[in-house]
């Protein structure tokens, strides 16, 4: 007992040389880092909650207003760790980082590429490999300043809004790890969400535009919130999200209960054929027209239109994919997975053969419910009138 | 003369071996540069091909059950060839317990405390290992039980909250290394910290158990503990993939991923407190066992008084066996596997060997 007492009392007591008060801790809640108007330096932007929405601050550079809860420091420097050190020498208190809930990066410094980043985030014993990732359409530090009038914080509110994402699938946000898991991967491409900052009436409001699709390290191209919707689809494991089928004055807007999809890739000479095969169950949500059709046929023309539109969406987002030389579906991996002996003798042509690969797409649809009406108004109508 | 006359249950013995083992899985990490994803099948064959080196610390002991393993190489190679081996095992000891004293330093800086320097947080655990080791076999091993359930429990709440991450993909695909890496690593795992459970011979007169008894309890503890670092690297292999070879500290990491909503998050903290624990263990353990060692080398019949300047000399070493974590890590991998067989597997066969040729007598089991 008495050496539990003197090893629970004495090995505490080196705890005193980190110590961190609240008073004199910056609590980080976002970072951004954007390239410099300086040739070939970096703007590292760090979001800081006040404890005191009224009380100014010495290291206050951002331009906010005093009621602002938040506060946003900046440094442009050669390096992220660089940025952060100078933060810390200006300002009145420490800055605290593992609470950090987005990173966010401009675009043209993402053009330029981000691995050199990673670097720091991976290293610095305070930030988490778990933090979201982002890319700003802009300049990512105006994201940190907005005040979004629905959380105090926008870097906790994007962060909500890319976690609540990915309740319908993982794919829609990309941690750290993720993104550097892709890296390493050697010929998978990272997909990152992408964030647009805009500004109606005075109201400022942030929302995810998109995913942005890197090769390499690099950006080279985005995905629309449509192609990003059928990416994840192609990636399966998909437990929600809603999407229109149909044409013309006839649409249905379906619900996913479940989607899954099976990759398979299929040497054949000197080309790939990718095959994609995609199962889902459905709930029909709104039906628009199909006034044509009778209620026997109902489930088969719905099943026929979802499948379709599914089909297409994944066909046209594997195009923009192929087009950008980017393997999002992490299908070179698959082979390697596979047949490491095969991907050997592909693997230094992997960028050749994924954008001249052939995609086949099968959907299998199955809608288990209509909601509480089995026809709509116009349906019922015709039926009345033919009767 | 016997150093510490005081004995501990079979049982006890037991839950050592399975908490020195269970202790030891921060350092598979030492694998994944060597056998990447496929490290957990190395961990595997490690222990199946360390059988017959555990089955020979066992055999040892039972020859000897009323000696510690210096008064069996003094017994079976002479006095004079018995000392000098003696004093290589005395080296060997100090070595363990430097080394594992540096991990617990590094790990606390790298988890807890960055800024406090690895020479206080190793000062402070041996003040308290030296307090330990003071009051014998007994009290070292008191808390192994605790321990050791805290690690199992550990293991078990981590895998179940890190469940929703682990991917089937990141063991794939398997068999498609050269077979030299597969051979590398068994041997590395064999040796750091399979082959390491030899310091159990130092403890022979120390546990009460019969013949019987000593199988099923150091293979239970082999077996226990050698589960519990296959988990861990599956574990950690199943959520890091391949950016599992980044870290030093994989299962840091891993643990640092755990994301059950925003209440069950941040929680790697409360691990990171349990395996230092367990870490602060195996150097009490060690410590003890450099002790006695000492002591029965040069016949102290007051063990406790070398204590405390063992635990000086064991931080001192520590601070001058490497310079950086680079210099630890690649001694691991290249010079500890091929040196630490000197003394983990060769001159217990030898001892083996010898005391059979010499036909030295087979003592009944205590």
């Amino acid at each position: 007992m008495a050496l539990f007492a003197l090893g629970s009392l004495l090995l505490p007591l080196a705890g005193c040389w980190n110590q961190h008060e609240l008073n004199k801790t910056f609590i980080v809640t976002g970072i951004a880092l954007d390239q410099a108007e300086e040739s070939g330096l970096l703007e590292v932007s760090l979001q800081i909650e006040k404890s005191e929405p009224e009380s100014a601050s010495s290291g206050s550079e951002g331009g906010q207003e005093k009621s602002s809860p938040t506060l946003v420091l900046k440094s442009v420097k050669s390096t992220m760790a660089q940025g952060i050190a100078d933060i810390n020498l200006r300002t009145s208190r420490e800055v605290f980082i593992p609470h950090n809930q987005i990173m966010l990066f401009g675009t043209a410094l993402a053009e330029e590429g981000m691995e050199q980043y990673m670097d720091m985030l991976l290293r610095d014993p305070e930030s988490r490999m778990d933090v979201q990732m982002a890319i700003v359409d802009g300049k990512a530090s105006d994201v940190l300043a907005a005040d979004t009038g629905q959380e105090l914080v926008s870097g906790t509110h994007l962060s909500n809004i890319i976690n609540q994402q990915s309740q319908i699938s993982t794919q829609y946000s990309t941690r750290i790890t993720d993104f550097v898991r892709k890296l390493l991967s050697g010929s998978s491409s990272p997909v990152v969400p992408i964030v647009k900052l805009t500004k109606e009436n005075e109201k400022e409001s942030v929302s995810i535009e998109g995913m942005a699709v890197f090769v390499k390290d690099k950006l080279v191209g985005r995905l629309s919130n449509d192609e990003a919707q059928s990416y994840v689809w192609a990636m399966g494991d998909v437990k929600g999200g809603s999407f229109t089928a149909g044409s013309g004055d006839n649409l249905a807007v379906f619900l996913v209960d479940s989607l899954d999809c099976k990759r398979k890739v299929k040497k054949n000479g000197q080309s790939v054929r990718v095959e994609f095969e995609v199962d889902t169950v459905l709930r029909v949500s709104q039906i628009i027209g199909f006034t044509e059709v009778k209620f026997p046929d109902l489930i088969q023309k719905l099943t026929q239109t979802a499948q379709e539109e599914i089909k297409k969406k994944v066909e046209q987002t594997y195009e923009s994919a192929r087009g950008m030389g980017a393997d999002i579906y992490d299908l070179g991996l698959s082979v390697y997975r596979k047949d490491p002996g095969e991907w050997e003798s592909m693997k230094d042509q992997w960028g050749e053969l994924f954008s001249k690969s052939e995609l086949e797409v099968s959907v299998r649809a199955q809608i288990v419910d209509l909601g509480k009406s089995l026809l709509t108004i116009g349906m019922e109508s015709a039926s009345r009138e033919g009767r | 003369m016997r150093v510490d006359k005081e004995q501990i249950s079979g049982v006890r013995f037991m839950f050592t071996i399975v908490l020195y083992l269970e202790s030891s899985a921060l350092l598979t990490g030492f694998l994944i540069p060597v056998t990447r994803h496929e490290s957990w099948l190395t961990v595997l064959s490690g222990l199946i091909v360390s059988i017959p080196v555990i089955a020979l610390f066992r055999a040892i002991m039972l020859m000897f059950p009323d000696m510690n393993l210096i008064q069996v190489l003094e017994r079976v190679f002479g006095p004079v060839l018995g000392k000098v081996l003696g004093l290589s095992y005395i080296w060997w000891f100090l070595n363990l317990t430097s080394l594992n004293l540096r991990d617990l330093g590094d790990l606390t800086k790298i988890v807890i405390l960055k800024d406090t320097p690895a020479l206080v947080l190793m000062v402070l655990c041996i003040i308290v290992t030296s307090y330990a080791v003071r009051y014998g076999i007994k009290v070292v091993t008191w808390y192994s039980a605790l321990f050791m359930t805290l690690g199992f429990a550990i293991l078990a709440i981590s895998v179940l909250l890190v469940m929703n991450q682990i991917r089937f993909e990141n063991f794939l695909p398997v068999f498609s290394l050269p077979i030299k890496k597969y051979l590398h690593s068994t041997h590395m795992i064999s040796t750091i910290p399979l082959g390491e459970l030899m310091v159990i011979m130092m403890m022979t007169p120390n546990v009460r158990m019969s013949r019987k008894d000593a199988t099923k309890y150091i293979f239970g503890g082999y077996f226990l503990g050698g589960a519990t670092l296959l988990i861990t690297i599956i574990r950690d292999i199943g959520v890091l993939g391949p950016t599992m070879g980044l870290f030093a500290l994989p299962s840091l990491m891993t643990l640092r991923l755990v994301r059950l909503g925003e209440a069950l998050s941040r929680m790697e903290i409360l691990f990171a407190i349990a395996l230092i624990s367990q870490l602060a263990f195996k150097v009490m353990f060690l410590h003890y066992i450099s002790v006695i060692t000492i002591a029965q080398m040069f016949n102290v019949r007051d063990y406790k008084r070398i204590s405390l300047v063992t635990g000086a000399l064991v931080i001192a070493y520590g601070l001058t066996l490497y310079d950086n974590i680079v210099d630890h890590a690649v001694s691991a991998q290249v010079f500890a596997p091929v040196f630490w067989v000197i003394f983990e597997m060769l001159i217990p066969l030898i001892v083996f060997v010898t005391a059979k040729l010499r036909k030295l007598p087979e003592i009944r089991g205590t």
